[in-house]
């Protein structure tokens, strides 16, 4: 009876406990909790890093085993994967055609490319089902800062989301907070992708009756949210769905990344080209118009009164 | 005193394999919850009052090492299951088999799913219906195998640290 009644004293407690930590987690941004949250990645980072060195082939052994079972599968996945490198050869050619089309629009602009990026190993992933976060060997001593988005060589992996000295947290592109601006490379069908947690991601394209069947590309757009330079290569359309009633199509898109397996990542530093500032939205304001483009004719009157076009 | 070292050490290097070792077996993104399955088979061992710590412990360590998620989540829900788990003790057969395997899958059923509602609770809305079901189903497939194991462990490190410290007494 004693052992019960300190197990409820105990349990009383620390239920408060937790309730308290949520509590203060909720209600601050970066606050004392994040803190220790840095603080444990520093610690954790070292040991992390030897262990995962260490079980590193274990892990592969038991990733073959598995693989034993599908291996039809994977056959008849990579005989399409061929045919699809050889469309997207051609499609390297379409992407070359628009570039230089792009260039001689830009005129003067800077060429777009990817300079400053950061390679790093992943040390280790969160210790839970509902997060898809991985921890990468380098931090703010080798210039990461948040937001700054990670690929490897089969495309896009996820995006920076903590940052310390010597190691940082990585949101995979796969977890449902995960959320960027998409299009299909094929016919730049712009939409948002996001993650849904496990192993497919969703694309929902802007135009309810987008032209997009499956093995179509979809790679990331600088559009909308600006993380993201344009074309990091995302993953393959694996089902288009009906049209819900709010006349957005659901279309899952098996990634290219197998994000079991992560290893080297590359963390790009600069994306090329920066979002433009926010325009300030005042409907009410005419523009003013410099008064050497007015023409010599009219009437001179440098500030036109807010409620000049009426007539319009 | 020797126990509880030994009991961080443990909790350490489970949340050590958790982070490094598992996410390789994971199956349609999906892992084993060994932390779970650790609280559950010391609750199963030395009743609620070690579930109820054990598991505070093991929820605040995988907090710290989590990131989109609040701060002490995890623990409540650890200090749940360590209770209902050492609550459920006395109706256990001591050397039956199957009820640690009963009680893996089921910790790892509801205590996934528990996870998962509260943080829905919470307004949480990537946690979809779809996503804590199947979730929960494979963690709790994952725990019963994985049950033996670590049941064994944990009654290894009993009979070597026992709970009430005669090892101090003589």
């Amino acid at each position: 009876v004693y052992q019960r009644r300190r197990a409820r004293i105990l349990l009383a407690v620390l239920v408060l406990v937790s309730l308290v930590l949520i509590t203060i987690d909720f209600r601050s941004e970066d606050g004392p909790l994040d803190g220790l949250r840095g603080v444990a990645t520093t610690v954790f980072g070292p040991v992390q890093r030897g262990v995962g060195a260490l079980v590193r082939p274990v892990g592969d052994a038991f990733s073959s085993v598995g693989e034993l079972f599908d291996l039809r599968d994977e056959n008849a996945r990579l005989r399409e994967r061929l045919e699809e490198l050889e469309s997207r050869r051609q499609s390297f050619a379409d992407l070359e055609r628009q570039n230089t089309e792009l260039r001689a629009l830009l005129g003067m602009r800077e060429r777009l490319g990817i300079d400053e990026t950061l390679v790093a190993r992943t040390i280790s992933f969160a210790p839970s089902n509902y997060e898809w976060v991985i921890t990468i060997d380098a931090g703010s001593a080798d210039g990461i800062t948040r937001n700054m988005p990670v690929i490897n060589g089969d495309g896009l992996v996820g995006r920076v989301v903590q940052v310390t000295e010597h190691a940082s947290r990585v949101l995979l592109a796969i977890d449902p907070n995960f959320a960027a601006s998409a299009q299909t490379a094929r016919h730049a069908e712009v939409g948002s992708i996001r993650g849904r947690g496990g192993d497919l991601m969703l694309f929902r394209p802007i135009d309810p009756e987008p032209v997009v069947e499956p093995g179509d590309e979809i790679v990331t757009n600088q559009y909308e949210y600006g993380l993201f330079p344009s074309g990091i290569p995302i993953g393959s359309v694996e089902e288009v769905g009906e049209a819900t009633t709010q006349l957005e199509r659901e279309v899952l898109v098996r990634p290219y990344v197998d994000f079991t397996r992560l290893d080297v990542v590359m963390v790009i530093l600069r994306v090329p080209v920066e979002a433009p500032p926010p325009v300030p939205d005042r409907p009410d304001e005419v523009p003013s118009i410099p008064d050497d483009l007015v023409s010599d004719d009219e009437s001179p009157s440098p500030t036109p009164s807010p409620g000049g076009t009426e007539d319009g | 005193m020797l126990r509880a070292l030994v009991m961080t050490l443990v909790l350490v290097t489970t949340a050590l394999v958790q982070t490094t070792l598992l996410p390789h077996v994971a199956l349609g993104g999906f892992a084993p919850d060994l932390l779970l399955l650790l609280v559950t088979a010391v609750a199963m061992r030395d009743g609620a009052a070690s579930g109820v710590r054990v598991g505070f412990a093991a929820g605040v360590l995988a907090d710290l090492l989590l990131q989109e998620s609040p701060m002490g989540l995890t623990a409540l829900v650890f200090v749940g299951v360590g209770y209902a788990i050492g609550l459920a003790r006395p109706y256990l057969a001591p050397e039956s088999v199957t009820a640690p395997l009963l009680l893996a899958g089921l910790s790892g059923l509801l205590g996934t799913a528990g996870y998962g509602v509260l943080s829905r609770l919470l307004g949480d809305e990537r946690f979809t219906f779809e996503l804590v079901l199947s979730a929960s189903v494979l963690v709790a497939l994952f725990n019963t195998l994985l049950a033996p194991i670590v049941v064994a462990g944990i009654r290894a490190l009993d009979t070597h640290f026992p709970l009430e410290g005669p090892a101090r007494a003589h």
